[in-house]
């Protein structure tokens, strides 16, 4: 499926963002969705690099339009900032489970670098149904903080922390969440595994009753659930370990029935 | 190819038919109909049932499930894949259902698609090969069985049975005598140093076609860990990488053999299926290329059939092994 490239813009060396066009996807699509794109822009017939990436839907527009974000980290990401405006991308999607929207809660979104994705259509879908949404958005430096334009309607507060101080607060994501002696009643997140697992052991120290759905990363082979290279180790009700593929069973999880130790 | 989830075959609904009404994919091969050459390769297509949402299964020529064993199998730990030049290496270690899950749950729904349903099977041992190959011979809605003896992936498995002729010849012989109402194929392991003599002995031994190549045996190493990449250490390497590699052993296979040929190896066009049908596939299959393009195979096919008219082929017969001097 062709999706028309409307915008493509450079945020800085580490991130970009791209508007393209498609009703298909956006009619299918809704928060915690993510789709494939693949290394061949327009009718380009290369071989290498072969496998199609993942991205998360960042947010939809008008029905036909898609924003997504892209952090710059290896061979296909390095070539995104040369497509241009009017190219085809070829995509895949929607694909994958999507969050849980909860109605009129107090809401924490955790997001670590390119996990901020996902959680600017996580935030304004909530905020539209009765929510309210801190945001507590974290990155190494202030070049992983995307602009906060881009983030518009997602949140009511936000929190920025950085991990060398030069945006917002300085250190961890999960400090000001710890600290901020809010009662959340959910929290949603999405960002490094590390991360990931930092936040639902913070979360579960406030309160084991909260709701805390993730959206996790895998390697993705196919993204459609062909391939059985993404696995995520669950837990089930029983305690049992369960595999289950991160592409079609998630990426979206209950943050408390992943096996983070069993995590590489 | 053409990233296109929505079959971009709307000038060709249903049927592969000419202006007279012949379609010049069809080819039959063990006395089965296959309305195009095209067949999805195991491992690569689930259980067909994925791909619902992507395209029409009713415009395959069939399907190879992925690889089926007589318990269910839990397979590798990650990292399982590993993208390499033009490849992707693979170590999923025959993740499945099993046998009885399988022919539950997915059979029952793939059964209701008009294509041929290609089962390919496996066991640790030479009795689990023969459970669930008499076990597939007698289930309805299962047109062929496939038998992989050559996954280099699980260790006291697969690779045993196709790392000698004579193991071959052994495991063959004894499937071929429980497996009496179904085309029996025998994929092979490109794996070898003379992929002749593995040909004779599968003819010989009885089989009714021959599938050829499963991946090839790979590593990736992470130079920032200083390990392999993958948690198995080595995988199969698959895609565009291997195909001059398939192509050669098909054309071997071409004059070695008479039972038909399935090539695979790398196909990601339909002038790529054109390649394996001139070095002598009768028909083949597509693997790699599902995950960059769900829609994949029924484009290939398409183009298959585009090349064909260009040359004015009028059947498949009219150019396989027309390469082959
Ligand atoms: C469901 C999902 C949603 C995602 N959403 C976004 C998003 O919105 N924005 C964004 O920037 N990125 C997102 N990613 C990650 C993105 O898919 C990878 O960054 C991308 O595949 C890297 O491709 P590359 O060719 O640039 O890197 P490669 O050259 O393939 O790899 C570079 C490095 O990144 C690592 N890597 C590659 N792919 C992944 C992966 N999937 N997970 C973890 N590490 C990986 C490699 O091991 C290597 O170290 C998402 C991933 C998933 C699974
Ligand atoms: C992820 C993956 C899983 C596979 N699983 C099986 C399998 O279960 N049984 C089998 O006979 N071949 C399996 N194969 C091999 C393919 O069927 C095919 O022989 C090989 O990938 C070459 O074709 P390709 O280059 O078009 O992918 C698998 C390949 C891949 C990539
Ligand atoms: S990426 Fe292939 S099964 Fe999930």
């Amino acid at each position: 499926m062709k999706a028309k490239v409307i915008k493509n813009i450079k945020i800085n060396d580490k991130y970009g963002y791209m508007v393209i066009e498609s009703k298909e996807l956006s009619k299918s699509s809704e928060a915690g969705n993510f789709f494939m794109v693949s290394p061949r822009i327009n009718d380009e017939t290369n071989s290498d690099p072969l496998i199609n990436r993942a991205f998360a839907i960042a947010d939809i527009f008008d029905n036909d339009t898609i924003l997504f974000i892209y952090q710059v980290v290896g061979r296909v990401t390095k070539t995104l900032g040369a497509v241009k405006e009017g190219d085809d991308l070829n995509v895949v999607g929607a694909l994958g489970t999507k969050f849980t929207i909860c109605e009129n809660k107090n809401v924490a979104l955790v997001a670590g670098g390119a996990g901020i994705a996902p959680m600017i259509i996580l935030g304004k879908t909530l905020r539209a149904n009765g929510n309210k949404v801190t945001l507590f958005y974290g990155g190494a430096t202030k070049n992983d903080i995307i602009p906060t334009d881009l983030l518009s309607t997602c949140y009511d507060n936000l929190e920025i922390v950085t991990f060398d101080g030069s945006l917002g607060l300085k250190g961890l994501v999960t400090k000001p969440l710890l600290a901020s002696g809010e009662k959340f009643d959910n929290v949603y997140t999405c960002g490094p595994t590390g991360m990931l697992s930092a936040v639902v052991k913070a979360v579960s120290s406030i309160d084991d009753k909260i709701d805390i759905e993730i959206s996790m990363e895998a390697k993705m082979g196919c993204g459609i659930g062909a391939c059985l290279g993404c696995l995520i180790p669950t837990i089930d009700n029983d305690g049992t370990i369960v595999n289950r593929r991160c592409c079609v069973e998630g990426p979206i999880f209950d943050g408390k029935k992943i096996a983070f130790e069993r995590l590489v | 190819m053409n990233n296109n989830q929505n079959n971009n075959n709307d000038h060709n609904k249903n049927n592969n038919s000419d202006n007279h009404g012949i379609n010049i994919l069809e080819k039959i091969i063990c006395g089965i109909k296959f309305k195009t050459p095209i067949i999805t390769a195991s491992g690569t297509f689930g259980y067909g049932l994925e791909f619902i949402r992507f395209m029409d299964l009713n415009l395959l020529g069939g399907i190879s499930i992925k690889g089926i064993s007589l318990e269910p199998v839990e397979g590798n730990p990650m990292p399982r894949i590993v993208e390499t030049a033009s490849g992707l290496l693979n170590a999923i270690g025959l993740q499945n259902v099993g046998v009885k899950s399988f022919i539950a749950e997915k059979l029952p729904i793939l059964k209701s698609f008009d294509t041929n349903i290609i089962v390919n099977f496996w066991g640790k041992s030479i009795d689990e090969y023969l459970k669930v190959a008499e076990i597939l011979d007698d289930t309805d809605g299962v047109d062929m069985l496939e038998m992989n003896i050559s996954c280099p992936n699980i260790k006291d498995g697969g690779i045993s049975f196709s790392s000698t002729p004579i193991a071959t010849s052994e495991i063959v012989s004894k499937v071929r005598k429980v497996v009496r109402n179904k085309p029996l194929i025998v994929k092979l392991s490109p794996n070898v140093t003379d992929i002749k003599e593995y040909l004779k002995v599968v003819e010989v031994e009885g089989a009714d076609s021959v599938s050829l190549i499963n991946t090839l045996i790979g590593m990736a190493i992470d130079i920032h860990k200083f390990k392999p990449v993958l948690a198995n250490k080595t995988g199969g390497l698959s895609g565009p990488a291997i195909k001059p590699v398939a192509l050669r052993m098909v054309y071997e296979a071409f004059s070695t053999v008479k039972i038909p040929i399935i090539g695979m190896g790398g196909i990601m066009t339909g002038n790529d299926a054109a390649e394996f049908i001139l070095a002598g596939a009768d028909i083949v299959q597509v693997g790699t290329a599902n995950f960059t393009d769900p829609s994949a195979a029924i484009n290939i096919s398409n183009e298959l059939r585009d090349y064909m008219n260009s040359k004015s082929f009028k059947s498949i017969d009219d150019f396989r092994g027309k390469a082959v001097i």
